[in-house]
């Protein structure tokens, strides 16, 4: 908790002590994770997705005319539901649900298009795992996981920016690759054996240009 | 296979005949000295567009001899057969920029054995999964261009192992499966480069290095494929809009291998109609000896492939 107060505390200072530079952006984002682990399943289980929030802020900065150094801490929630093979039912069952919240700092470089609306966005997210939740059937499960407190993930995605005069709305679509397992344990003796993480992230947001 | 070669050249020479060829410098194209750059089911072409491509495409081994095997205490005879393969990829490719492209991939490939016993043997085989991956230029100058890509990839094998299966049973295993699957991640990057003479001739290479888990689990690997092309556009001196590849790659890649660790060369012909502005077509012989365990020889697989790409 100590290391996300530190880290929330320098991106408040970074973000304040830019506006004296030229072309520094502000902006707010949010929107969906459709982010699933993906890696060893556990025998007659597969993993599905499970949808979270993700909700953050964030500071671009302007590296030349077209590259944009963008830093935005979020709270993310990714997850994963497991679904059981059982012999009786045609469709596999709903058994496990896995929720992972972390506090996550993406460090992205965008590059625009010569139509200055399209932008690619590409980069690296760390995120600090808060807390985790793994329920089956509306009840929860003692945390008997060893999940991996820390996550690196690359980032290859798009956007599109519509401008409202001075604030621009910004819509993006994202995939998510984990880089690192999350767990590391043997299928038989884990409901989620080796898995890292994966899947998109629909966001949508507004940016503020802090200078002209 | 040499029916398709006739019936494919006379296709070509067919439609030379009462083609409007348009003017060869409104190719938006691969295009660099006046050479326009033959694409390729096995690797990308150095250049940045925004594409879509897609392969398909069918081969099989040379007869391979079976060893005898043992299932619980009792003896299968060695025996004779082959085993076929099936391919389909998709990539996009979008520019963002001239220097700047994403490029997504997404394939499945097939092996089955061609009759009872190999089918017993080997099974049915399928690797699914796709790529993801920056594009970046490095170089354009008149005559070269060189690219490079970073890239993840995930892909998940599926093996269906029928002996495996009729021993698990006989042992009394509760969750004994007959498929097994087996995901992998990498990541990795690769370098392309293209080369051309003038108009007629050029040359391309790529090599591409990658880190990260194999089909036998357990085990993080490096994988690697590097090729070399030499090809011919007929289009801009004689106005035959054909256009003939030579190439030779050395690849461990699992989505070719299928068992990953091992390399294999691969030689490969391709020929290709060149006289569109706006897509490529063409189709590959491609020719290998692939390694595979417990087989008494290494099979050759002869493989014939259909590419387009279509340029926005």
């Amino acid at each position: 908790m100590k290391s996300f107060k530190k880290i929330l505390l320098s991106f408040i200072l970074i973000a304040f002590s830019f506006p004296v530079m030229a072309q520094v952006t502000i902006g707010a984002l949010g929107g969906i994770n459709f982010v699933k682990l993906n890696g060893d399943a556990p025998k007659k289980g597969y993993y599905s997705a499970n949808s979270g929030l993700n909700a953050g802020l964030m500071v671009d900065v302007a590296v030349s005319k077209t590259i944009k150094l963008s830093l935005q801490p979020s709270y993310s929630q990714e997850g994963t539901k497991v679904l059981y093979s059982q012999g009786k039912y045609v469709d596999p069952i709903d058994s496990i649900q896995l929720r992972l919240n972390y506090f996550s700092i993406p460090v992205l470089l965008k590059v625009q298009s010569s139509s200055k609306h399209f932008y690619a966005v590409g980069g690296f997210e760390t995120a600090f795992l808060l807390n985790y939740k793994l329920t089956s059937h509306e009840k929860t499960l003692p945390n008997q996981l060893s999940i991996s407190s820390f996550n690196l993930a690359a980032i290859f995605g798009a956007g599109y920016r519509i401008f409202l005069g001075r604030p621009v709305l910004f819509i993006e679509l994202r995939y998510s690759q984990g880089l690192i397992n999350l767990t590391d344990e043997p299928i038989d003796k884990s409901y989620i054996p080796r898995v890292k993480t994966s899947g998109f992230k629909a966001l949508i947001g507004i940016e503020l240009p802090l200078a002209k | 296979m040499k029916k398709i070669f006739i019936v494919w050249l006379f296709f070509i020479v067919t439609f030379t005949g009462y083609s409007q060829q348009p003017p060869h410098a409104l190719f938006k194209k691969n295009r660099l000295n006046g050479h326009v750059f033959l694409d390729y089911s096995k690797f990308n072409n150095p250049f940045i567009s925004t594409s879509l491509k897609i392969n398909v495409g069918a081969g099989s081994t040379s007869t391979i001899t079976i060893p005898p095997m043992e299932i619980n205490g009792l003896t299968t005879p060695a025996i004779n057969g082959t085993i076929m393969f099936a391919e389909g990829e998709i990539t996009y490719q979008q520019r963002f920029t001239p220097w700047l492209s994403l490029n997504i991939r997404a394939m499945m490939i097939g092996r089955f054995g061609t009759n009872a016993f190999s089918l017993l043997y080997d099974g049915v085989n399928t690797i699914s999964g796709g790529s993801i991956g920056w594009r970046i230029r490095m170089v354009r100058t008149k005559k070269l261009i060189l690219t490079t890509e970073v890239f993840v990839k995930n892909l998940s094998g599926n093996f269906i192992n029928i002996k495996q299966f009729i021993s698990d049973v006989i042992d009394g295993d509760p969750y004994a499966s007959i498929i097994k699957n087996t995901p992998a991640m990498a990541g990795g990057i690769n370098f392309e480069g293209a080369y051309a003479i003038n108009e007629t001739w050029g040359l391309q290479a790529t090599t591409e290095w990658a880190y990260g888990e194999s089909f036998i689990r357990e085990k993080e690997s490096f994988t690697s494929k590097t090729s070399f092309l030499g090809e011919a556009d007929f289009y801009p001196k004689h106005k035959l809009p054909l256009g003939i590849g030579l190439g030779y790659m050395l690849s461990s890649a699992p989505e070719i291998s299928m068992e990953g660790g091992d390399y294999l060369s691969m030689g490969l012909l391709k020929l290709a109609y060149t006289g569109s502005t706006d897509f490529d077509l063409g189709v590959e012989y491609l020719t290998y000896k692939m390694k595979l365990s417990n087989r008494i020889k290494n099979p050759l697989v002869t493989q014939l492939m259909l590419s387009l790409k279509f340029y926005f």
